[in-house]
Order: C-alpha cells, then structure tokens, then sequence
C-alpha cells in the first residue's frame, strides 16, 4: 500500500513538470526564434545559439533546440567574422547541427543549414572549393528528395550554391534563378510542421532576387 | 521505503519549482589572464535559465528554480567549468576563470616539422590538390614535394635526395606499408615517374626528418600516403593525351558501405619522341602498361577494410656513345614488371581503442641489358680490349617483399596518446650477373614500437618513441630512440625540437658480396619554428644530421663510412595578400659531406646543392574557369668528381673535379575547366624549363679520364596536353532538374 501512495506521488510528481515543461518549451524557443534574425550581429548569434544550446541540453530529446543552435554559430560565422573565428563558428555549428541529426536523421532542414556550413569553409578558404563545392550539392540534392513537395530553405542553398559554381562545374546562374523564384513561390504552399518549425528566409531571398535582376 | 527516496527528492523538486521564487545569478567571467570573455554561456544545467556575457565579461540572469543546481559556464575552446549553486532568493555571485582547452586546432603540434597535405586536417601546410596543381609536378607526387624545402633539384632521378641524403634514404609508404620500388625502372642517369597517381591519395605525410618511431629503414625522409576512403559516388573517367590514354570506373554501392574499382592504361612516348627530339637514340621508346583494382568496404561506422593491387609493366631502349671508344655506343634495355598489393584494416576496438593493421606484398622483376655496339647498331666486333667487352652485361633482379604490420593507438587523457605495434619484412632478393650463379638475399626483419604523446599542458608536448629493429641476414638487433618536444608560445607560433637515430639496411648490391655489415645510421636534430594561420604559413627550420656505418667500397665493402650533413630552410605560403592568388616560397641551405663509396676523403656528394629555392605560383581565373601555375626552381651548381684508382698505393684519388653550371628551371601550367557533353574535363597544358636555359647534372668521366661527358635531360624541354573526364553517375543535376 505505502509503495503505491509513493508511485503515485511520483507519477503526479512527474505529471506536474511535465506539464510544467511543455508550454515552457514553446514559449522559450518561440521568444529565442521570434529574435533570432532580428539584429544580426556576431554579439547576438552568438547570444542566440547560447540560448538554444541551454534548451537543448535541458531538452535532450529534441531536434529543433541543436538545429536553431546550429543555425545561429552558421549565422554567426556569416557576420564578418575573420577566417580563424569563422572556421571555430562554423565547427561548433557542424557539431550541433550532427547533434540535431543524430535525433532527427535524414531532414532536409538540418541538410540546408549544413550545406551553408560548407559554404562557410570555401569562404574561409577559396581552393577548396572544388572538393567542397559538390559536396554541398550532393547534400541539397539528397535533401530535395528527403522533401519532394519542396523545401524553400533547400531550393534556395542550392540555388546559390548553381549561381557561384562555375559552369563547367555544373553552375548555371539561369537555373538558379529560376530556382530562386521556385523557392520564394513555395513559402505560399510550404507549411511548417509547427509553429516552431523552421520557417525563415523568405525575406532573404527577396532581397537575394533583386540583387540578382538588378 | 528506502529506494524510493531519491525519487521522492527529485518529485518535490520538480514540486517546489512550481512555487515561484525568483533568484538572481550574476558575475563576471575571465581567462587565465584575468582578461574578461565575451559571448561566454552560463547556464543552470538541465533547465533553460541561463545568460550570455557582456563585452566586459560579465552577466547577470534570473531564474525561478529553487534549490541546488549546478551552474555551468562553457565557451568554446576552453574547459567546461561547473558549480553547485543554492538557489533560495537571495543574490548569487559567482567569479569564473576559464581555462583553454586541449584540442587538436588550438595546441601545440608535435609533428610540425612535416609536411602535411590533406583536406580533413584544417590546417595543413598543404592540400591534395596542390599536388597535381603545381606546374613542374605533372601529376607525380615526389616532383610536386620537390617544390618544399629540404629537397634537392636532382634532374637526372626521380628519386627524393632529402636533406644530403642519398635517393634510397627516402621510402614511401602506403597505409602504413612500405612501397620497395615507388619508381619504374630506369637506365642510369634518366629519371622515371612514381608509379602511383596522386589521386589515389587523400593524404600525403612528407617528413625531411625526425619522423616517427612508428617508421623506420629511411635514413632521410619518409613520405607516408593515406588512401582514400570511399569514394563520393560512382564514376568513369578517362584521360587522353597524345603519349597516354587510361581509363578507370570507380562504383559505390547503393548503401554507400561498399565500392570497387578498375582501371588500365598505356603510355607510349613514341608520338611525343618523333615530335620532339630527344638527345639519346630511344631505339625502343618507353613504354607502360597498367592495371589495377580496389575494393573498400565500410565494415561498421568505424571500420574500414581496403585493398588495392597494381600490375604495371614498362620497357626502355636507350643507346649512347661509348665513353671510352668514340666509334663504339652503348645500348642499354630495361625490362621492369611490378606488381603491389595492399590491403589494411582500420578500427575501433573501444572509446579509447584504435586498430591499424595490414599485410602488403610485392614483387618486382628488373631485367637490365647492356651491349656494345658499333656505329651500325651492330654488335661490337673485332679485337675489343676487356674493359670495352665487360660493358656487355644482362643483370636480372627478382625481388619479393611481403610485410605485414599492427599499430595500436591508445587515447589517454586528452590528446595524449600511446601507440605501439610490430611489423614484419619478409625480403627474398635473387639476383643474376650474366651466366654467374645467382646470388640469393633472403631477410626477416622484424621490428617492434611505442611512442608516447604526453601534452604537459595545451602548449608543450613532448613524443618520446622507441623502436627496435632486428634483421636476420645482418644478424643485427637495433634500439632506435626519437623524441620530440614542442612548445607553443602564442595560438599560432610554436618551437619544436626532434632526435632521433635512424637505421636502414645497406643496399642490395653490398649485401650480395657481404653479408657481415651493421645497418647504416643516422642521427637528427632539427630546430622548428612555425607561424601558421588559416591563410599563411611560415616555417624555419635547422637541421644537423650524423651519417654513420655508411658503406665504404674499395678492395673490400666495410662500414666504415661517414658522413654529416647540416642547413637552414625557410617555407612561406601566402593564400591571403590577393585574391584567388595562391603561392609559396622555399629557400634551402645546406652544408654537407660525406666519406663513403669510393671517395678517398669527405667530399659534398654529387647530389647536394649548396643553395636552393622554389617560388610556387597559382592563380585561379573564376570568369573563365581556367588556372594558372607557375613554378621557379633554382639551385646552385653541384660538384662532380673523378674518382680513380691508382694501382701503386691501392689508392683512390680524386683526378678531377668541377662545379656544374646552376639549375634554372621556369615550369608553367595552364588547368583549364570545361564540360563537355555530360562528362567534366580539366584540359591541363604543360611546359617546362619555359626560359630553355641549359641544364647539366654532372659529368661522367673515361676511364683513363681523357674524355667527359656531360650528363644532360633527353630533351630541354618537356611539354605536356592532355585532357581528364569523368562522368559522374549520381543524379545531382536531376534533383534540380526535376524541380524546374
């Protein structure tokens, strides 16, 4: 008898936090997602993926927490870092963005963010870009397939990745465009699976179209 | 009751969280240096109350747990730091001193004296790539390794002269396994080309010295060349060139666990010869033949098991005045087939556990002929004097290695590491000299080994090795200890100093007439400096090198040979002052002697250079997908000597001797990027000695000394064209296309 009272204490115990917990959970990552891209500075991303990496650790079992860490270190190391930091932002953005994989295997949102950390590393150094470059596009093209029905996020990284690789290489920069557009016309049907999915970049590649039909 | 405690605890933990009660947490976050650190993340481990720091370090945050918690503050490259904090309203301070971490991009590098090409290590001197971008190289491995400093401009050889050492000091190794003939076989005085493609690796190790106890039998240098690992997808390539054409299919299997490969090419230089001419009489051009295949099968997400067999056959005809009779010429063929096998196996065995193992073998038939002719290309006939007739000679060499080897790497804390394993050679040589007997080698060498990594901190390291060489045909035991010490006195500038003694077996042909001869030996000491960034790279590097038990020939072989050789080298590589501008710059001095063969005393051997210096250009175009290499060599002249017997003292004596004129050489490349049709093609274009500035490696001399001869290139120049496909036969363009 006294071992079920203390079983059922514990089960409402655990029934409190969990409730507890749930909303607690949306309501951080919405905050940390809703201010994510709202200064970017290498001050705030690395604010940022700090935020996240601290729900991540408290939330093991989820993806998307390693996956916005990992986004932020990306957008960091994109913010005008110098080529040693950038190089330091980008491996810990690879470490958490296989973190997020290891939970969540074969997601296209987690390739396209990958595919700008390789990016990411031909900036940092130039001659490597012909054993990276296809590497990058190897990755997108899986990630196309994982999503058929289209994923802007990776429409868009392979896109950029066409507009800059040289033609001979496979680049095209009227692919890509049309490519781009495909991407931007898919945020009206693409729906995430919730609210705290990702969801980003239609304003980038708005402001990506102009530049390239300026 | 009792084991539901803990639980009880952990409910009314959980409980009491709901009864908010807020707490503020704050401090101030330095490094070892007192100096504050910005971007630091704190947080209270397993909930998400945490904060970031401030430009001056510090952070302040709130949290409505109650209780102990841990409060961990981390920052990338330094340790974790961890305290248990109680939470219960009133104010928190904490003061944090973070500490850097050990680990691979930030410490001390024990092995920066080596030169390292490869795409997963970030910072390497080099990368893959520049070893077949480089314009003098034409895709074989030691030229490319020519443009780094500690190398010798020896023009007549294929081989890598390193730091006053001879060619046979340097042994390349394959996945750990030595190769026993890494060059086709040549006539005296021609270079060849490394057997192997560059695109079989995907990572080169070169050490000009104080290498590791897990190598050994190279005086000098060891070259080690990892292969690569599975493909990144299925492929067919071709390559066409008017003196070759090869083709080659790599598959990876669908689950991407598995692949396997062919190719086979042919190389006839004929066209080319006609084209352009060449100095000696090529009465059979040089020809290869070559095959080879690998399979490479991922046996678990640590395992790796792979092999590869080459066969390669080629044949030369080579005919050259006589030395001694101007009327008479000498025709030299050489007949070579070879064929490498490998096959290693890399894991896992626990967290801490690594396994390397592998068993090669290789055979190697030379078939070398000599006649004396005359200005018919008949056969010499008449009265000839026996020094003329003895120059007609057939030498046949069959030789067999087999070896097989074990390493295993043990983590210890941090980076520190142990690794030890034992290696065994098994060697038959048989070798026949006209219609003598032939004279048979047969050798076990064993060889056992450890090395240590101990890191005192993240700034000094020191590798202490050992190992221990017994061959049974000497019936010698060798202890050959190594150490390094390194020293990092800013992230990017490090010190390093390495020792060590180094044995390798005498050469063949001393064996086979004695047999009672130790291991020659030399003993290291270099001097590193090295700056190196994400774009540049500088190095400084002085070196003292003790040669003994050299092979000293005359009446009889003894080992009664010496020898020393000392210098200073400077590498700079600037991938960062212009844009899409790549180069390098190598100056090498060295200072060397040595009293060994038939020198009467310590002389600068014909193969050292006092000066030399490469500048390495590449300028990739973007706009027309096109790269430009330039490469410079240069050396000052080396010394050649008259050697002579005198038959009164039972002497030798040094009857002439010269310097030659320097080496000059301006290669240029042109990789030019294209596809055609489905396939991708790089259309290389290739020149050498661009300026046509003579180059003359030595002299050879009569036998009475009358009459010399200078040893030259066949042609001045060597051009290259020659195109690269390959098909790829993934569906990367079909998931973009399907999308449009």
């Amino acid at each position: 008898m006294k071992n079920k009272i203390v079983i059922a204490a514990i089960f409402l115990g655990l029934a409190i936090t969990s409730i507890a917990q749930g909303p607690r959970y949306a309501e951080s990552m919405k905050k940390n997602i809703e201010t994510l891209d709202q200064k970017p500075s290498i001050e705030n991303y690395q604010n940022a993926a700090n935020n996240f990496e601290r729900i991540a650790n408290a939330e093991k079992n989820q993806w998307l927490p390693f996956y916005y860490a990992g986004y932020a270190s990306v957008m960091q190391a994109f913010s005008g870092m110098e080529p040693g930091n950038m190089s330091a932002a980008l491996d810990k953005a690879e470490s958490f963005l296989n973190q997020a994989a290891a939970l969540e295997p074969d997601n296209s949102e987690i390739a396209a963010v990958m595919s700008m950390v390789i990016t990411g590393r031909m900036q940092v150094d130039g001659s490597q870009s012909m054993t990276l470059g296809p590497k990058a596009t190897a990755l997108l093209s899986k990630a196309m397939s994982q999503q058929p029905q289209g994923n802007p996020r990776v429409m868009m990284n392979l896109s950029q990745n066409l507009y800059y690789t040289p033609e001979p290489f496979g680049g095209s920069k009227k692919k890509a465009l049309e490519l781009m557009e495909k991407a931007l016309q898919a945020y009206d049907t693409f729906k995430p699976a919730s609210e705290l999915h990702p969801n980003w970049g239609k304003v980038y590649i708005e402001s990506v179209l102009k530049q390239w039909k300026g | 009751m009792s084991t539901y405690t803990p639980l009880i605890i952990l409910a009314m933990v959980f409980s009491v969280g709901l009864h908010a009660q807020t707490t503020h947490v704050s401090g101030r976050v330095t490094d070892a240096r007192k100096r504050p650190m910005q971007g630091v993340s704190i947080s209270i481990l397993d909930t998400y109350d945490g904060v970031t720091t401030d430009s001056s370090g510090s952070f302040r945050f709130s949290t409505t747990e109650s209780g102990k918690w841990q409060i961990v503050v981390s920052f990338t490259g330094f340790k974790d730091w961890a305290q248990e904090i109680e939470l219960k309203g009133t104010e928190v301070v904490v003061a944090v001193e973070l500490r850097e971490k050990a680990d691979e991009l930030t410490a001390v590098v024990i092995t920066a004296g080596s030169f390292e090409a490869s795409d997963e290590k970030r910072i390497t001197v080099l990368k893959p790539l520049d070893i077949v971008t480089t314009a003098s190289a034409n895709a074989d491995v030691a030229s490319a390794l020519r443009t780094l400093p500690g190398t010798q401009q020896v023009g007549e050889s294929a081989e890598l002269f390193v730091r006053g050492g001879e060619g046979y000091e340097t042994k390349q190794f394959i996945d750990g396994m030595v190769v026993a003939n890494p060059f086709f076989s040549t006539s005296p005085d021609l270079a060849s080309r490394g057997r192997f493609s560059p695109f079989l690796f995907k990572g080169t190790v070169f050490s000009t010295g104080g290498y590791s106890a897990l190598y050994g039998q190279a005086l000098s240098s060891a070259l080690l060349l990892e292969s690569i690992d599975l493909p990144d997808r299925s492929e067919a390539s071709a390559s066409i060139s008017p003196i070759f054409g090869s083709g080659q299919y790599q598959h990876l299997a669908k689950n991407k666990k598995s692949s396997f490969g062919a190719s086979a090419g042919y190389t006839n230089l004929g066209l080319y010869f006609n084209l352009v001419k060449q100095r000696p009489d090529f009465f059979k051009v040089p020809e290869v033949w070559n095959a080879d295949v690998n399979f490479r099968i991922k046996t678990s997400s640590t395992g790796m098991l792979k092999m590869y067999a080459a066969f390669t056959q080629n044949r030369i005809g080579v005919r050259n005045a006589d030395m001694d009779r101007p009327d008479l010429k000498n025709a030299f063929t050489v007949g070579n087939d070879n064929l490498y096998t490998n096959m290693s196996y890399r894991d896992r065995l626990s967290n801490r556990m690594k396994l390397n193992t592998g068993i090669s073998l290789s055979y190697n038939i030379d078939d070398l002929q000599q006649k004396v002719e005359d200005f018919n290309n008949d056969p010499a006939a008449g009265n000839l004097p026996s020094f003329i007739r003895n120059k007609n000679f057939n030498l046949s060499n069959k030789a067999l290695l087999v070896q097989a080897r074990t390493v295993f790497d043990y983590k210890l804390i941090g980076l520190s590491a142990l690794r030890f394993g034992a290696e065994h050679w098994y060697s038959l040589d048989k070798t026949r000299f006209n219609q003598f007997n032939p004279i048979a080698l047969n050798d076990h060498y064993s060889a056992v080994f450890a090395e240590s990594d101990i890191y005192l901190s993240n700034k000094l390291a020191l590798r202490t090795g050992i190992r221990g060489e017994r061959s049974t045909l000497l019936n010698r035991t060798n202890i050959a200890p190594r150490a390094s010490l390194a020293y990092q006195f800013t992230k990017r500038a490090q010190i390093s100093g390495d020792y060590g003694i180094y044995y390798q077996k005498p050469q063949t042909q001393f064996l086979q007439f004695e047999r009672d001869l130790p291991q020659m030996r030399a003993d290291h000491y270099i001097l590193t400096y090295q700056r190196i960034n994400t774009l540049t790279t500088l190095r400084l590097q002085a070196f003292h090198k003790e040669y003994k038990q050299l092979q000293k020939t005359g009446l009889d072989t003894n080992a009664k040979g010496s020898g020393y050789a000392r210098g200073i080298e400077l590498f700079w590589r600037d991938k960062k002052t212009l844009k899409n501008f790549d180069y390098w710059v190598t100056y090498s001095w060295l200072d060397t002697k040595r009293n060994y063969l038939n020198f009467p005393y310590a002389l600068q051997p014909n193969f050292a250079a006092n000066h030399t210096a490469n500048l390495v250009v590449k300028r990739f175009f973007p706009k027309i997908n096109t790269q430009f290499n330039l490469n410079y060599q240069f050396a000052t002249g080396r010394p050649f000597y008259d050697i002579a017997f005198d038959q009164g003292s039972e002497k030798y004596f040094v009857r002439d001797q010269g310097k030659t004129i320097p080496f000059n050489n301006l290669s240029f490349s042109i990789n030019y990027l294209a596809s055609i049709k489905k396939a991708f093609a790089v259309v290389v274009f290739s020149i050498s000695n661009l300026t046509n500035s003579q180059q003359i490696f030595g002299y050879r001399y009569s036998l009475d000394g009358a009459n010399r001869v200078p040893v030259l290139p066949p042609a001045n120049q060597i051009v290259f064209a020659g195109i690269f496909l390959s098909w790829g036969t993934d569906r990367r363009q079909d998931a973009i296309n399907n999308n449009l």
